[in-house]
């Protein structure tokens, strides 16, 4: 079991307001809004729904047309600097220098966020424990499998001790011991004051770990709430998220698919 | 925080040398055809620039005609390269994404990305004209002064193709998505590089005549300094060559033209970069890029019952290689090649009965080359979806047949192409030209199926770059295989020659060869395909 010292004084807080972004007529997220401060989001969306555009915004990667982003109060666009401390980013394919190994690669993240070298250091070892790279810790990335790379991206975005966490299917590629440490480690995060917000398509995995979820679909949060309130809003008792994200996206009637059965 | 980047950068580079075994071994060999480049550059251009100093007709005008042509080439080559390193640092490198989320100031970046890209685009600087112009300063014995100005120079030199190149990418990620741009750049690039080679055919010192009245001299000179006033490599040339004639006051202007123009493109492009960074245009989303034409979505075709599975392949490949830039580029430089290259030998006549073929010794070379380098890609183009047809009840045979034929038929159009333009610069008679398109087809058919084998037998399906889909080494192999089989039908047609007085039994009986070859080698590839393991 993982041990991390996380200073655990803080309440990571995400808050973004109204925030839109078009491509040329396509609308890709319309007026999105959402506070999230020190629980576990997970954010549902069928593909092309607008999610990773969404944490594009969130992270800066992207300008909105119009909306803000606050982390802990500070407002993204205002003080991109300010803001950009305080957050962590994986994404789904993992950004990397392939010419560097594990360890130089985590150690350049840690002096971009300026921590301490032995700060760095001490969490460098504990996150390479975690996520088990420390055989491996000298070798070059490009030499790593997806999944390898993936806990090499996590390290990085763990090392600075962010408030707030964004992951885009973070567990893709990652084999089930790895899995298993991230879910607990993100827990453990948000126990010690950090915000998760995590996209995924894996909704047995966001089921069991998320505090509350939002639903988007054709650019619109279409519902938001812990799994009580999801579940009051569509009418069901005991539905599960994948049945609550069926009905709520409309993909779930299995017309196409029995009409497909009886063709044959 | 530049400091850092850079270092990391640096300890990149120091990795990529130091680790990565035999491809690591490879690149030292690169590095030190790296020093001897230009290394070979200053011995060539310093002889032929000893030979204009010791005619007195010729002298320092000679040499700085010279010098103004060869980095007047530099230059347009650095603006292409330039361009074609803008946009993939700072419109596709991989790192983006993590720069940009992180509290990294943006000018920062900004300027980290300039300076890997000037560093990046420096490569053909240092190796062609800085030896060009320290032969100029040897030769003319050129002052101190010279080769204190000659580095502060080159670099601002360097500065202004690269600030060029960030504005025309500017423009043409407007129109294109950046991974076209990069291409068509590329392409430009190629062309640019074959057109200077051909400039460098010409400038060899033994092509110098001895009378000085057949060169222009000073006069030209005369005439291009109105030109000389635009051109930023004319600027570098000017100012270090008024400091050897001592009109210091001339060097001064050229020089603070090279200055003005180097800061000035530095603060624009800074700006214009910025400006681009603030709307979305780095964000690693091409589609944010360019503007999508909106159009009606098209209708499904109709399945064609009737179609072959054979056709049908042809038809999909032939989709795939034309939206393929890189693909296509590679094929219309191999045609130029076959085209231009019987240029240079338009001077050294030809005698003897094999005369009129020689015009067309280059298009049989390219030809085969190009039908090699096309083929061997027609299997690992498909990566990992080749496993569709290994789950298809289908016969391998065909697969790779059908690939071969359309293979055929692209260097087949392309070398009848290029042997029309060569036969209306060379003209030949109608059964000479028969002849050598019967040889051509043969060659193709050859290159064509070893290309196919190789791709069949090397592929290598998690490519990065479309010249690594086959193993290295069997790439070196291929070429010895292609001169052999060149050496082979040459052969028997020189025999022909030689007992019947006719090359028409040579090409009939290589033709006939090449039919067996292409039976044994298709049951081969077959074979082949049916074993390949598939773990993707």
């Amino acid at each position: 079991m993982w041990t991390l010292n996380f200073r655990g004084e803080y309440a990571g807080m995400l808050e973004v307001e109204k925030l839109h972004k078009s491509f040329g007529e396509r609308v890709a997220v319309e007026e999105l809004s959402l506070r999230i401060e020190n629980e576990l989001f997970v954010f549902l969306g069928p593909n092309g729904a607008g999610k990773t555009t969404s944490i594009k915004m969130m992270t800066g990667l992207l300008h909105p047309d119009r909306g803000r982003v606050l982390i802990d109060g500070i407002d993204l666009a205002a003080d991109p600097l300010g803001a950009k401390r305080l957050f962590g980013l994986v994404q789904e394919s993992p950004v990397l220098y392939e010419k560097l190994t594990a360890r130089e690669f985590v150690h350049f993240v840690a002096r971009l966020y300026r921590v301490p070298e032995n700060d760095a250091a001490r969490r460098m070892q504990q996150l390479f424990d975690i996520f088990e790279i420390n055989d491996r810790a000298d070798e070059l990335i490009e030499e790593f499998s997806h999944g390898m790379k993936q806990k090499v991206a996590l390290a990085g975005a763990l090392v600075h001790e962010p408030r707030v966490l964004f992951l885009d299917e973070p567990t893709v590629g990652l084999d089930p011991k790895a899995a298993r440490n991230l879910k607990d480690l993100l827990r453990g995060l948000v126990d010690h004051g950090a915000t998760v917000f995590m996209s995924t398509h894996i909704l047995e995995v966001a089921e069991r770990m998320c505090d509350r979820a939002g639903i988007i679909h054709e650019g619109r949060l279409i519902a938001l709430g812990t799994m009580e309130e999801l579940r009051q809003k569509t009418a069901t008792d005991k539905a599960s998220l994948e049945e609550i994200f069926l009905q709520l996206t409309g993909s779930g009637n299995g017309d196409d698919v029995s009409r497909f059965l009886e063709e044959k | 925080m530049l400091h850092l980047l850079l270092q990391t950068r640096l300890r990149a580079l120091v990795n990529t040398m130091r680790r990565g075994g035999k491809k690591s071994r490879r690149r030292w060999l690169g590095y030190a055809g790296l020093i001897l480049l230009p290394l070979l550059v200053l011995v060539n251009i310093y002889a032929m620039m000893a030979v204009m100093m010791h005619n007195p007709g010729l002298g320092i005008p000679a040499v700085q005609l010279l010098l103004r042509n060869i980095l007047l080439g530099v230059f347009i080559m650095l603006l292409f390269s330039g361009l074609a390193l803008v946009l993939h640092i700072f419109f596709l490198s991989k790192d983006l994404p993590l720069l940009l989320s992180s509290p990294i100031p943006l000018t920062t970046i900004l300027q980290f990305k300039l300076l890997e890209t000037t560093v990046a685009n420096s490569t053909l600087f240092f190796g062609i004209a800085l030896p060009v112009l320290i032969s100029a300063g040897i030769a003319t014995g050129a002052p101190l002064l010279f080769w204190l100005v000659l580095l502060p120079g080159s670099l601002l030199f360097l500065a202004i193709p690269t600030g060029l190149g960030a504005f025309l990418a500017m423009g043409l990620v407007s129109v294109m998505p950046a991974r076209k741009a990069k291409n068509v750049a590329a392409v430009f690039l190629s062309l640019i590089s074959i057109a200077v080679w051909l400039g460098f055919q010409v400038l060899r010192p033994e092509r110098i005549p001895i009378s000085a009245a057949a060169l222009p001299g000073q006069h030209i000179l005369d005439a291009g300094a109105r030109l000389s006033v635009w051109l930023p490599s004319d600027w570098l040339v000017n100012s270090l060559m008024f400091i050897q004639a001592q009109r210091y006051a001339a060097a001064a202007g050229n020089a603070l033209l090279l200055v003005t123009a180097g800061l000035l493109l530095y603060a624009c492009t800074s700006a214009l970069l910025q400006r681009a960074l603030h709307h979305d245009i780095f964000s690693g989303l091409e589609m944010t890029t360019h503007r999508r034409r909106r159009s009606r979505p098209a209708p499904l075709p109709a399945l064609r019952r009737d179609g072959s599975l054979f056709g049908h392949i042809i038809r999909r490949d032939f989709r795939i290689i034309r939206r393929d830039t890189q693909q296509l580029m590679q094929i219309l430089l191999f045609t130029l090649m076959m085209i231009l290259l019987p240029f240079l030998n338009r001077g050294v006549e030809q005698s003897g009965r094999l005369a009129v073929y020689m015009p067309f010794l280059f298009l049989f070379i390219f030809s085969m080359l190009m039908g090699s380098t096309l083929a061997t890609r027609m299997v690992p183009m498909e990566r990992s979806a080749f496993g569709l047809f290994k789950l298809a009840p289908v016969r391998l045979r065909w697969v790779w047949l059908a690939k071969m034929t359309l293979s055929f038929l692209f260097v087949l159009c392309s070398g009848i192409f290029a042997a029309g333009i060569i036969t209306a610069i060379h003209p030949a008679a109608a059964a000479a030209f028969v002849r050598i398109l019967a040889v051509l087809a043969v060659l193709d058919l050859l290159a064509t199926l070893c290309g196919g084998l190789f791709g069949a037998y090397f592929a290598n399906f998690t490519w990065d770059h479309p010249k690594r889909m086959i193993s290295a080494g069997s790439s070196f192999f291929l070429s010895l295989v292609l001169f052999g089989f060149l050496g082979l039908v040459g052969g028997l047609i020189a025999l022909s020659f030689f007992l019947f007085n006719s090359p028409d039994p040579g090409i009939l009986t290589s033709a006939v060869l090449a039919l067996i070859a292409v039976a044994l080698g298709t049951s081969a590839a077959e074979k082949k395909l049916d074993k390949i393991e598939w773990t993707y």
